[in-house]
């Protein structure tokens, strides 16, 4: 019996301490631990009151697209007639990072985008404009999305203005938030002539098809497990030849699980343990984002690739594509080599050559004192709230020189 | 039902504190029950494959024990398991045979042949009935009840991929009369929440990165470093996926008492190329050796020819048990050749008795096995010959300092490999502890209720807020 009671007192103990942990989040306290122990910058450096309004701009900046192009269909079918542009980037159209010198401000804080938008809209009000950046948008995805646009009438832009970033050829994949937008069948099978092309982006969307297709039998199973609330789950997890028993088993703890903690504290905690790792890479490996590096091989390969399908697609669907280099913090230099730069710059230039796309070069148009400060230094990307002004003033002037010759 | 899920750890602690609630005789129909209900998770029809399996295996080992020498029994026995890995298991590669005859021989196709689904663990399950057979012939095990073979195969720790047991070494077992331990609960805890936490977050981790690294449209553009890191991380995704599901299935059993045979030993330290077959996948390693290479060896009475060929054949054999690709027999011919290679050279060495290897010799094939097994796993992995073989001719005749993928890669890689260098020191580490606080009262009380607690609590949360979905290890397709 002393044994059974050790025994039990291990499990509950280790209960205690899970409840403990998940309450108390303490891969948040070693991230503010680490950022003191490291002389980051103060938190209010990274604004997090924004101009917010999902008329004009996609809010979750990726992670859940789908309710926010739902608001924009409907708002641009009701101004049917109206001049259609799309703003697509990656954080930094929709970040700021204070730079010295700078406040925070009472008032939500506008990026450069929402400045463009204001300022076109003062003189054209019927004007409609949408600001479409996700964290880390890939070139595959900026693919995927025009596509899905296209496949709607009431989404279908009629400018597309797309940043050019060093940083987003590293990445590539399709998000899974994404995902979702295949459940319009015109848009499958867009994304499957892609998928069976011999271009070398064309596995990314053949993995994004498994994974849309997996996810939708899972979901089938789910929904098909929790329509029958009342039955025991036997009945339910016989009847159904789609998904073993041990899923259906599955499904309904994570149901329990989900109601006990919230879904919401736990991607919190996740988020706290992936940023523990990422201040990890900063401070002990001293890995930034803007340590300079190279690319080559499959990700250039495809995001060149996806690159020149978004230009060929916009000229085939009369779209007007205006692209411009993002602007970069002249103290960082994101090429790990000259060669670096030059391949970079030859690939859009190259692209906007071969398709007559007007191309623009803010790369070193933003002076150092107006970037902020990451966690480990210069931040890279993000600028303070003073570029954003002069960065919405050089998009507009883009804008309309492109106007002008048309 | 996976291992890594979360229904499987609320039903496992149930299942446990039921077991032990148990009369000792009730615990063995229990366990029964448990295990075919774990099968049956995965489709109740297939519970009828091990059944029969295990009917006929009884059928003929009492029939191979009450015969005479003769080897008909015996023989027909291996037959029959061996038919169902072939049709269940490599019913693939035999509809494409098939369907090749026919069209060789203008027949037309039949159809499909038998069934879509393989029943989960077949291979596994099939050597364990085919040694209790080879051991009822030789005299090492007597043929039991049926329910005794039966709780044997599908007990279900073992059940779905290993470590493939031996009936001589489980049977005593499965009488569950021990009283329960502290140290059951906590030697079973230890492996079984650091089975979770090898899963999900080392192998897992690595896989979406292994998997884009591996499409074949694009290898051709991958550097000599990016195929040296997609090698190596793809041996330490396999590593930590077959062993988290081994620790986990050890691990489970320990929480009802039983003892199940180790499976990996740290692999990746092998000294030589026949050191690593003795750390990685032991049970099957130790069942060719028992039942294929020891009685062929025998035949041949240890000439070096024959021997050496032999050894290719049956690493040959293993690659083939793994599935019916070409991939998977040249991984298993690399590993003959290593091991020929080794044997050869430890001959040689034999033949000068008083010579031992130097520290650098030794080195040399410790750096060179290691070498030798990552550049292994490309054939294991690739999705065609012709991907390996640019694989693994930018890995040894091409050299390019550059990188392609995301530098999170090369991080992981190299984050999850320094896990897998300290893991020995770690293990090590816990049993000194262990028996450091044994007869302090204070000190084994703090490492009862609070620093072992913490640690299990700790990765049960990066097991809940990273485990989306439960992902399949990559073994159960074996």
């Amino acid at each position: 019996m002393r044994r059974a009671f050790s025994a039990a007192g291990v499990l509950t103990s280790t209960l205690l301490f899970l409840a403990l942990f998940a309450h108390f989040n303490p891969f948040g306290m070693v991230c503010d631990a680490m950022d003191k122990l490291f002389g980051a910058p103060p938190k209010w450096t990274q604004v997090t009151n924004y101009y917010l309004n999902p008329k004009t701009q996609e809010i979750t900046h990726g992670d859940d697209p789908m309710p926010g192009l739902g608001i924009l269909k409907q708002y641009w079918h009701e101004h049917g007639g109206a001049g259609r542009t799309i703003f697509m980037g990656n954080s930094q159209m929709h970040s700021i990072t204070l730079a010295s010198g700078e406040l925070p401000m009472n008032t939500p804080d506008k990026t450069y985008v929402d400045l463009v938008m204001d300022q076109i809209r003062s003189q054209n009000p019927n004007e409609l404009l949408y600001r479409l950046s996700y964290s880390g948008l890939s070139y595959p995805e900026a693919l995927w999305q025009i596509n899905y646009m296209l496949s709607d009438s009431d989404l279908r832009p009629q400018t597309v203005v797309l940043q050019m970033n060093y940083q987003a050829f590293w990445t590539g994949g399709i998000r899974d938030s994404m995902l979702p937008m295949l459940s319009r069948p015109s848009f499958r099978a867009q994304i499957e002539t892609l998928a069976a092309s011999n271009r070398p982006d064309a596995p990314t969307y053949v993995g994004a098809l498994q994974r849309y297709d997996q996810l939708a039998a899972k979901n089938k199973s789910a929904a098909h497990a929790t329509t029958n609330p009342g039955d025991t789950g036997l009945a339910t997890i016989f009847s159904n030849s789609d998904f073993t028993p041990g899923y259906a088993i599955e499904t309904r703890t994570r149901g329990w699980i989900d109601q006990a903690w919230s879904r919401e504290s736990r991607d919190e905690l996740k988020e706290s343990f992936e940023n523990v790792l990422y201040r990890g890479r900063l401070y002990l490996l001293r890995v930034k984002p803007s340590t300079a590096r190279s690319i080559s091989g499959y990700r250039l390969m495809a995001s060149s690739s996806a690159l020149d399908s978004v230009a060929a697609l916009c000229k085939e669907n009369n779209i007007k594509l205006i692209l411009f280099y993002a602007p970069v913090n002249p103290t960082v230099s994101l090429y790990r080599t000259p060669e670096n730069r030059k391949s970079f710059r030859e690939i859009v230039e190259g692209v906007a050559a071969k398709h007559g796309v007007a191309l623009f070069d803010f790369e070193n148009s933003i002076s150092a004192e107006h970037w902020g400060r990451m966690l480990s230094g210069p931040d890279p990307l993000h600028m303070g709230r003073s570029a954003q002004q002069q960065m919405a003033k050089q998009i507009v002037e883009a804008i309309e020189s492109v106007e002008a010759k048309n | 039902m996976q291992f890594n899920s979360y229904s499987y750890l609320v039903l496992l602690f149930c299942a446990v504190a039921v077991f032990w609630a148990l009369p000792v005789r009730a615990r063995r129909w229990f366990v029964l029950a448990v295990s075919v209900g774990f099968y049956a998770t995965w489709s109740p029809v297939f519970v009828l494959v091990p059944i029969a399996l295990c009917a006929g295996v009884f059928v003929m080992a009492r029939k191979i024990a009450a015969g005479s020498n003769s080897p008909v029994w015996y023989r027909a026995g291996i037959v029959y398991a061996l038919v169902f890995l072939i049709v269940f298991r490599y019913r693939d590669a035999l509809s494409a045979s098939l369907a090749w005859l026919g069209r060789s021989f203008r027949i037309a196709p039949a159809g499909t042949l038998l069934w879509a689904i393989v029943p989960v663990g077949i291979s596994f399950y099939t050597f364990e009935a085919i040694s209790y057979l080879i051991d009822v012939r030789q005299g090492r095990a007597k043929p039991t009840r049926f329910s005794d073979l039966f709780l044997f195969v599908m007990f279900w720790p073992h059940l779905l991929a290993g470590p493939i047991v031996r009936f001589r070494e489980l049977a005593p077992q499965l009488n569950f009369d021990k009283k329960f331990e502290l140290s059951m609960l906590i030697s079973g805890l230890d492996r079984l929440i650091w089975g979770l936490v090898q899963k999900n977050l080392l192998a897992d981790s690595l896989s979406r990165f292994v998997d884009e690294g591996f499409l074949a449209q694009t290898t051709g553009a991958n550097t000599s470093v990016d195929n040296w890191f997609l090698a190596a991380a793809f041996g330490l995704q396999i590593y930590f996926d077959f062993a988290a599901y081994s620790n986990m299935a050890i691990g489970a059993a320990r929480l009802i008492g039983i003892t199940l045979p180790e499976n990996f030993r740290f692999p990746y330290f092998a000294k030589n190329p026949s050191d690593f077959w003795q750390r990685w996948h032991i049970t099957l390693s130790r069942w060719i050796r028992d039942y294929l290479f020891f009685p062929i060896n025998v035949r041949f009475q240890g000439a070096p020819i024959p021997l050496y060929f032999s050894l290719l054949g049956i690493m040959a054999i293993v690659g083939l048990w793994h599935g019916a690709g070409a991939g998977f027999v040249i991984w298993g011919l690399l590993h003959g050749l290593y091991l020929v290679t080794y044997r050869i050279w430890e001959s040689a060495l034999q033949k000068r008795p008083d010579t031992n290897p130097s520290r650098l010799t030794s080195f040399l094939w410790q750096a060179g096995t290691l070498v030798a097994v990552v550049a292994a796993w490309v054939p294991f992995r690739a999705t065609s010959l012709r991907q390996t073989s640019e694989m693994l001719r930018s890995m040894f005749f091409t050299f390019s300092p550059r990188i392609s993928f995301s530098l999170d890669f090369y991080l992981i890689t190299v984050m999850v490999a320094g896990v897998c260098v300290v893991e020995p020191f770690v293990r090590e580490w816990f049993a000194r502890l262990d028996a450091a606080v044994e007869h302090h009262v204070m000190l084994g009380t703090a490492n009862l209720y609070l620093f072992r607690p913490v640690l299990y609590a700790l990765a049960l949360l990066l097991f809940l807020i990273f485990s989306e979905r439960e992902v399949q290890f990559i073994y159960f397709q074996f």
